[in-house]
């Protein structure tokens, strides 16, 4: 089975992870910084500086996810000395209540890689945790993704005769891509209980934070580049004004860095779909990036 | 969907097979009703109506202890027939009427906007039924409380059928004794029944979930006969599959309930497919609809109207809109045209060109039924104009 | 038409609708290592396609 899913997303993104050696700028997070940065471009744009940039974010994962891919990078590279985390809307808060039928694709790193982390974050039910741990000791479990995929693909080539041409990149089908996009009022909805004096940054963010600074590497967290129609349908929105403002104090407390590059690229041409940059935008925003690290590190802090 | 959980065989179907054939005779009825009883409350509680659905349970209880007054030739047994319609009227068909006959505020006022249905409901009431009328008829004999809320609690046929016959279920309940046989062909059948419903049926959902007036308007009309008979295919295998999971469960209990397909989309005029076509349901509304209103023992006319009759009330009992009712009386007026056609070309032997052209032309007139069994009627008539016209 | 009929019954028997093969059909298929087998090609069909009602079909892959 192991063999059947070597090519799987998940299993190249930890291979690519484990052969890199002298990494010194690491970016993690899910698909959106996983298409935006472009670690030769980083690399080039770091001159003179030598940089060594690995890109190890991954489609179609959560916190914890990222949480797991960033210890395993942290305990392969003792030269990692700044860490990139791209996110978008509330993935900084929202905590995750998953059920063990949720990990697959992706998601089902957390059955192999420090499987206690998936159990401690993901307020499973006795029931689904259960199931857990029977499930992560069956490779064929663990990997139904694989098989899922194929049969998958298939529906879609069967749905697809007679019908218009759909629009697909590396990620799927572009028009996913709108569906998880929230509806105008639960994003409204959202903006109001994450702005709430109570609420804070999510669990598994804060293990983040705590995992880099232990391992004293700079954590630099940064809000993805926006489509204009996101830009104008949700963060113009005075609501999404103040969770940012909170958001920015709850990151900077902790000695982390926080970057607003959600308008960093306006041109819509250079998104492939809802959410993701294409080549020329990811050269675009990894250029701006680079460019940032560098103005900050001649301040003195990275 | 119940028989794709892991709960359900893991929580009820093998434990509750398992303690029934441990269990001393006299206690097995209360096995099947114990276990029942907590399959009925636990997928309530999970999707089928919430803690009110699973208050249902006491429908049961009560049907139970009016059952017991039931009498050959008794007026009670009346009651038995009346109390499963109020049933399904509440709770199956209330804003569908509502919707029907009122307009404006006082449709809104008498809409039961929190409407849920019993898991089941469909199938246990016409049990309920089906037990009154042969009680009232002499055709069957009591039991005792433990086996009839063992046959109207029996979980395996509960959500979906085969609908049960309670001269045929309590000598079987009564000599139940799973043996190797029974468990190598139960398990056989599940699992025929799980592959039915996952490699076939959900696989045609790509294609059928393109059935709404947004796709098939974009779509090109050449697919349009494609999507019908994947739909044709989805439903019978769900279907199919569904009573294979229930047939072999019971098999685990050792106890044989009726086959509900066989072969029907291979069958050569629309009477013989109906026959083989949720061959339970067929039964119930032949014994309980059909005959009651005559039969076939009265003039043409009569005749053809009672199978008219009977489809509607096949198509109402399926589902709460018109796009059902418009669907039982296509397969009424096939059933008539059916018998006129017997009746003027008498009963020559068939060859091998007439079973094909018999088999061919009942399997596209079933076909584009489904047009109606899917959609709504708006969209089934957009569908076969683009289909046919353009 | 025997042969179809014939063919109908293996069908059956292979469906778990009838508890014995045809007459005149393969003694293999009464072998208790050829349910086995049949019960194995079934789980793995059944694990391939059961997939397909998952939230699943909207991650990256």
């Amino acid at each position: 089975m192991r063999y059947l899913a070597y090519d799987m997303p998940a299993r190249v993104a930890i291979r690519a992870i484990d052969s890199t050696r002298g990494a010194t700028y690491l970016a993690f997070g899910n698909s959106l910084i996983e298409a935006a940065f472009d670690s030769a471009a980083f690399a080039e744009n770091m001159n003179p500086e030598p940089a060594v940039a690995l890109n190890a974010g991954l489609g179609g994962t959560s916190s914890v996810q990222h949480l797991l891919l960033l210890r395993e990078a942290l305990r392969r590279d003792p030269t990692i000395k700044v860490v990139i985390y791209g996110f978008y809307d509330f993935q900084l808060s929202e905590t995750g209540k998953l059920k063990n039928a949720d990990l697959i694709g992706n998601y089902a790193i957390s059955y192999y890689l420090n499987p206690e982390i998936a159990l401690r974050y993901y307020q499973m039910s006795p029931r689904d945790r259960l199931e857990f741990e029977v499930m992560r000791r069956l490779p064929m479990m663990v990997e139904r993704g694989k098989l899922w995929q194929k049969v998958e693909l298939l529906r879609r080539a069967l749905g697809g005769i007679g019908m218009p041409h759909e629009q697909n990149n590396r990620f799927g089908r572009a028009a996913d891509f709108n569906l998880l996009e929230a509806t105008r009022e639960d994003f409204v909805s959202a903006c109001a209980r994450w702005s709430a004096p109570t609420a804070g940054l999510s669990r598994p963010i804060l293990e983040i934070i705590r995992e880099s600074q232990a391992h004293g590497a700079k954590l630099v967290f940064v809000e993805m580049p926006m489509p204009p129609f996101h830009q104008q349908t949700y963060y113009n929105l005075p609501q999404w004004s103040r969770y940012r403002s909170k958001l920015r104090e709850l990151v900077t407390q902790t000695g982390s860095e926080y970057v607003s590059a959600s308008d960093w690229i306006s041109d819509p041409a250079e998104f492939v779909d809802h959410l993701h940059l294409g080549q020329a935008g990811a050269q675009d925003f990894t250029r701006r990036l680079a460019l940032y690290i560098r103005s900050q590190s001649g301040k003195g802090s990275m | 969907m119940i028989f794709n959980t892991f709960d359900y065989y893991i929580l009820f179907l093998l434990p509750a097979a398992l303690a029934f054939k441990l269990a001393p005779i006299p206690w097995r009825p209360w096995v099947i009703a114990l276990s029942a009883s907590g399959f009925f409350v636990y997928f309530s509680l999970r999707g089928f109506g919430g803690v009110l659905g699973a208050l249902c349970l006491a429908i049961f209880i009560w049907e139970c202890a009016v059952s017991r007054l039931y009498r050959p030739g008794a007026l009670i047994c009346a009651l038995g027939i009346v109390q499963s319609i109020v049933l399904l009227v509440i709770f199956k068909y209330w804003n569908y009427f509502t919707g029907l006959v009122l307009r404006g505020p006082a449709a809104v006022r008498w809409h039961w906007s929190g409407a849920f249905l019993p898991l089941g409901i469909s199938f246990f009431t016409f049990e309920f039924i089906h037990y009154a009328v042969d009680r009232y008829r002499g055709k069957t004999v009591p039991g005792s409380a433990g086996e009839y809320l063992a046959f109207i609690l029996f979980f395996p046929t509960m959500v979906a059928g085969p609908i049960k016959r309670y001269q045929d279920f309590l000598p079987k309940l009564r000599a139940a004794d799973a043996t190797l046989l029974d468990v190598r062909v139960g398990v056989t059948r599940i699992l025929v029944g799980l592959t039915k419903k996952f490699a076939i049926a959900d696989l045609m959902t790509a294609f059928t979930n393109h059935l709404n007036a947004t796709d098939i308007a974009r779509a090109d009309r050449r697919v349009l006969p494609l999507w019908l008979l994947a739909y044709g295919i989805k439903i019978y295998f769900d279907f199919a599959g569904y009573s294979d999971i229930a047939i072999g469960s019971a098999r685990l209990f050792g106890i044989v309930v009726p086959e509900n397909f066989d072969w029907p989309y291979f069958r050569s005029n629309i009477a013989e497919f109906w026959t083989y076509w949720h061959i339970s349901l067929s039964r119930w509304l032949i014994d309980y609809v059909f005959i009651p209103l005559g039969g076939s023992r009265v003039a043409p006319m009569r005749i053809y109207a009672n199978l008219i009759v009977t489809m509607f009330v096949s198509g109402v009992w399926h589902g709460a809109g018109t796009n059902f009712v418009v669907w039982g009386l296509w397969h009424g007026m096939l059933l008539s045209g059916h018998r006129i056609w017997r009746t003027a070309i008498g009963n020559p032997s068939p060859t091998t060109p007439k079973l094909i052209f018999g088999w061919l032309s009942t399997f596209v007139m079933v076909n584009l039924g489904w047009a109606f069994f899917c959609m709504d009627l708006p969209t089934a008539r957009f569908f076969l104009e683009r289909m046919f016209l353009g | 038409m025997a042969t179809i009929i014939f063919l109908k019954h293996v069908l059956d028997y292979l469906g778990g609708v009838v508890d014995s093969p045809p007459a005149g059909a393969p003694r293999i298929l009464s072998h208790p290592a050829f349910t086995g087998i049949l019960w194995g090609v079934l789980a793995i069909a059944i694990m391939m396609f059961s997939g397909q009602t998952s939230r699943f079909i909207y991650i990256d892959f």
